[in-house]
């Protein structure tokens, strides 16, 4: 029977590697990854400047995410309003988002409004206007965002771990700002941002759609060609998070605790990683029928849901997990969960949650490409992480290749139940911690 | 906010979804047994979405018993004679599949993605569990607990959650849309294995049913398929479908919670309204328009006025829910920016709302929100459940096939008089219900 599901994998992923990737080169030199589909007539870009949070000048915290923000509330000849309405009227759905190591943006047009829906992102990108009146709304709008994040228990969870984990690091900070730093940023930051940021020797593209090579090379120059040449490098130095095996609560007056734990992970680029990703599937990334999921909701019914995930930014990586329970309940399920890691390191995997785990990781592959502007995100993904234009035809046979030896010498590696690190907020009882919480950022 | 902003991205994603109906060109099939086939060919990815919608949702529930709609669909995975506890989620994850379902007040919806050569596998395991369901009392209590769990998180951990369930019941005096899907805590907690296996018995048959598939599939695939699994399922006698009338609202309602875990200041305010299904349905295309134009994207007339013009708010905004087959609801939503109060936002918004009323929209206004509802159209096809989701959420509160095809054109025929008309008819200040959340220092 396990033959015969493997060759059904197989089958699966063969749709896939039929998908054509083409390097588009511009005549000046641009570069972007293009997939040709016109079964549909809509294109999709996306395209990824690396330096997000990450390149925030100490006290500035958020200027990425603010300045961002900005980018699309008026540029060239458009103020806030005409700029949203040409896209509006268009139905171009156009963002630009700051994240950590990387600003990702992009949009979703009707191919009729392709070449408009590049000409706004040029635009947005090479000559955002910085109203004044636009900068202090989108300032207060954050400022809004802020006051609620402070009070949501899973941010807290999660700021409080990463600040705990990451001191003295860029990682450890909001990358969302406080209310302090959003105050502070002016004007000139913001044009000095964009200025070391977004440049040509920065930027990875990705295009999907009903639009031939010729037309988006010339649209490569005419959206990207006026952007400076060069970017100010945001290099950071490359950590592992100081995770502890210690437990912190941020005491909150609501019924369930929400916790966030996590140890340290693995890089992207390291060789075990897909063996890493196989067994965080296993362990509690596969949603039901991952082992956290089966023990603690379908079999004890303690929470509504808990997950796990690896998180590989450029310059570290953890293996984090996530889970609620009521007050009540929240000292088992750490308890469970601590059993279960432990366990996890000491047993390692069996053969046959290896296979399943494979069969469900090549088989769901094809799904992931069914929007356009999802195959446009993975096409700069890739290119983000150095994975190379073939990239999705190797990646099956990749987990396919791995071994039960392999993924049991991965988990003695990585499983580091001494270093698992819970950061609680809400009343858990019986829940005793080992430290205080890091002082907020 | 959480729960306006979802309310207002699902009312927006029903839009984009219904307006592409020209698009999806559905075939249709029924089966003897009373099964309502729906086939949408999108080859786009050699993969599947199946669904099976289920015509009953928590507001047919009993008063007493209330989530056991929701409880019923947790326990749909617990398995069969043929497929032990647990096992319909391992092997559609085992195949490379995505799995889950949903809970509404008009229906129950169950769907999984799979690559299209898996497609007769989720139909022989939808087939098996629409009739041969087995539950122990274990699998029941401990599924309970799961569900009070997803109460807590989703409900009692988030002040905005406890606001709209307080506010529905306000907005809503008769109509059982007053009451939560989930349910509340205290019934939860009473029901019973033989209280869920009494509603399995009752409403999971071929003939309350609608399966929807779209993806990678064609009606000369499916129908054999059908046939084969679902055939042999014997029709049920199901209890029709009943439901109240609402009576007159007399009197606007307000109510104010504050809470230490409200960040921010906010205000909502809602008004009963017709539906594709109940009241003056011809109003829900001028609705749709309305909302739009009004409060549907950051260069609408609200956003305009009272975020960017007279910087009161951080956020302002409208939405219009119609898919249901009882009262819709139309509503308006706004947060003051630091140094204003919601006192300032709720008098902009009266006075936007007055104006509204007085002059109405601008044809330009009229003619550019239409524009844009419509055009959404070109997406249909750009997702896998998208169509499947659409047409099964028409078709599963009674509205029509030719009604999705038509909506493009229903949209398109609505003029500025009748968007006028519509307001005027929803926006009463003795219809309506105001809800306002306020921080409290933390303690």
């Amino acid at each position: 029977m396990r033959f015969i599901l493997v060759l059904f994998s197989l089958l699966l992923a063969l749709p896939v590697q039929a998908m054509e990737v083409q390097e588009v080169r511009s005549p000046s030199g641009l570069v972007a990854w293009f997939v040709r589909d016109a079964s549909i007539p809509v294109v999709a870009v996306e395209i990824s400047i690396a330096g997000g949070a990450v390149a925030d000048p100490a006290g500035k915290e958020g200027l990425a995410a603010l300045t961002m923000d900005l980018l699309t509330e008026g540029a060239g000849p458009y103020d806030s309003q005409a700029f949203a309405a040409k896209a509006e009227d268009g139905s171009i759905s156009l963002d630009i988002n700051a994240g950590s190591d990387f600003i990702r943006g992009g949009f979703r047009a009707p191919s009729a409004k392709a070449e408009e829906a590049f000409r706004l992102l040029g635009l947005a990108l090479a000559e955002p206007r910085f109203a004044a009146n636009d900068i202090e709304r989108v300032r207060q709008q954050r400022l809004n965002g802020l006051s609620r994040e402070e009070r949501d228990p899973r941010t807290l969870a999660s700021r409080a771990w990463y600040s705990a984990a990451f001191p003295e690091h860029p990682y450890g900070r909001p990358s969302r700002g406080t209310a302090a730093s959003i105050a502070s940023i002016t004007r000139d930051d913001m044009v000095a941002f964009v200025k070391a940021r977004i440049a040509r020797d920065n930027i990875k593209i990705g295009v999907v759609g009903d639009i031939d090579a010729a037309s988006v090379a010339r649209l490569l120059d005419e959206t990207f060609g006026a952007l400076p040449a060069k970017a100010t490098p945001a290099e950071i130095k490359s950590v592992p998070p100081a995770a502890t095996g210690d437990l912190f609560v941020i005491e909150r007056p609501v019924p369930q605790s929400v916790v966030l734990f996590g140890q340290p992970g693995i890089a992207r680029s390291d060789p075990d990683f897909m063996a890493a990703y196989l067994l965080n599937h296993i362990f509690g990334g596969g949603g039901f029928g991952s082992r956290l999921m089966d023990d603690i909701r379908e079999n004890r019914g303690l929470t509504y849901g808990i997950y796990t995930y690896l998180s590989t930014p450029r310059s570290s990586g953890t293996w984090m997990g996530s889970v609620s329970a009521d007050n009540a309940k929240v000292a088992e399920v750490i308890r469970l969960v601590r059993e279960a890691w432990q366990k996890l390191k000491d047993e390692g995997v069996t053969a046959e949650e290896l296979d399943n785990a494979k069969l469900y990781m090549t088989g769901a592959y094809a799904r992931g490409f069914a929007t356009s502007r999802g195959i446009a995100g993975a096409l700069v993904g890739w290119q983000e992480e150095n994975l190379g234009i073939d990239y999705f035809k190797r990646r099956n046979s990749m987990i396919a290749a791995i071994t039960l030896g392999d993924i049991n010498r991965v988990a003695k590696r990585l499983v580091d139940p001494g270093k698992l690190m819970f950061s609680v907020v809400g009343k858990p009882e019986g829940v005793t911690p080992t430290r205080q919480p890091p002082a907020k950022g | 906010m959480r729960t306006l902003r979802l309310l207002l991205a699902l009312a927006v994603l029903g839009f984009a979804n219904s307006v592409s109906a020209q698009v999806y060109r559905p075939e249709t099939f029924t089966l003897a047994n009373g099964l309502e086939v729906v086939v949408v060919d999108n080859p786009r990815v050699p993969a599947v979405a199946v669904m099976l919608w289920y015509r009953i949702g928590s507001a047919d529930e009993p008063l007493g018993k209330g989530g056991i709609a929701h409880f019923l669909e947790h326990l749909m995975f617990k398995g069969t004679p043929a497929t032990g506890p647990g096992e319909y989620a391992r092997v559609i994850g085992r195949e490379g599949g995505s799995q889950n379902a949903m809970t509404s007040y008009d229906y129950t919806g169950y769907w999984a993605e799979v690559a299209s050569d898996r497609l007769e596998m989720v139909l022989k395991l939808e087939a098996d569990r629409m009739i041969n369901l087995e539950l122990t009392e274990e699998q029941v209590l401990s599924e309970r607990d799961v569900i009070l769990a997803e109460r807590s998180q989703v409900v009692d951990n988030r002040p905005s959650s406890q606001l709209g369930e307080q506010t529905r019941a306000l907005l809503y005096q008769h109509y059982p849309y007053r009451l939560p899907v989930i349910g509340w805590r205290h019934e939860i907690e009473k029901l019973t294995r033989e209280d869920a296996l009494a509603w399995y018995r009752r409403y999971y048959a071929p003939n309350n049913a609608i399966l929807v598939v779209s993806g990678d599939v064609d009606v000369a695939r499916l129908k054999p398929l059908a046939e084969k699994h679902f055939g042999p399922i014997p029709a049920r006698v199901i209890p029709a479908r009943w439901r109240p009338s609402e009576p007159p609202q007399r009197v606007a309602r307000r109510l104010t919670m504050k809470s230490e875990q409200a960040g921010t200041a906010s205000l909502s305010r809602m008004y009963q309204a017709p539906s594709y299904i109940y009241g003056d349905t011809a109003q829900a295309y001028a609705l749709q328009v309305l909302a739009e134009l009004f409060g549907g994207s950051t260069t609408s007339r609200l956003y305009r006025d009272m975020v960017v013009d007279q910087t009161l708010a951080t956020s302002a905004g409208a939405y219009y829910e119609a898919s249901t087959i009882g009262p819709g609801s139309f509503g308006f939503y706004a947060s003051p920016r630091q140094g204003k109060t919601v006192e300032d936002v709720e008098a902009a918004l009266d006075m936007a709302i007055e104006r509204l009323l007085a002059d109405g929209p601008t044809e330009d206004e009229v003619a550019r929100a239409k524009q844009r509802l419509a055009a959404a159209a070109a997406f249909a096809r750009d997702s896998l459940r998208g169509p499947a989701t659409a047409l099964g959420a028409a078709l599963v509160i009674g509205r029509k096939i030719e009604d999705v095809e038509a909506w493009p054109r229903r949209i398109e025929a609505v003029t500025r008089d009748a968007v006028i008309a519509a307001a005027r008819a929803v926006i009463k200040p003795e219809a309506s219900v105001t809800s306002i959340m306020l921080p409290k220092p933390t303690s």
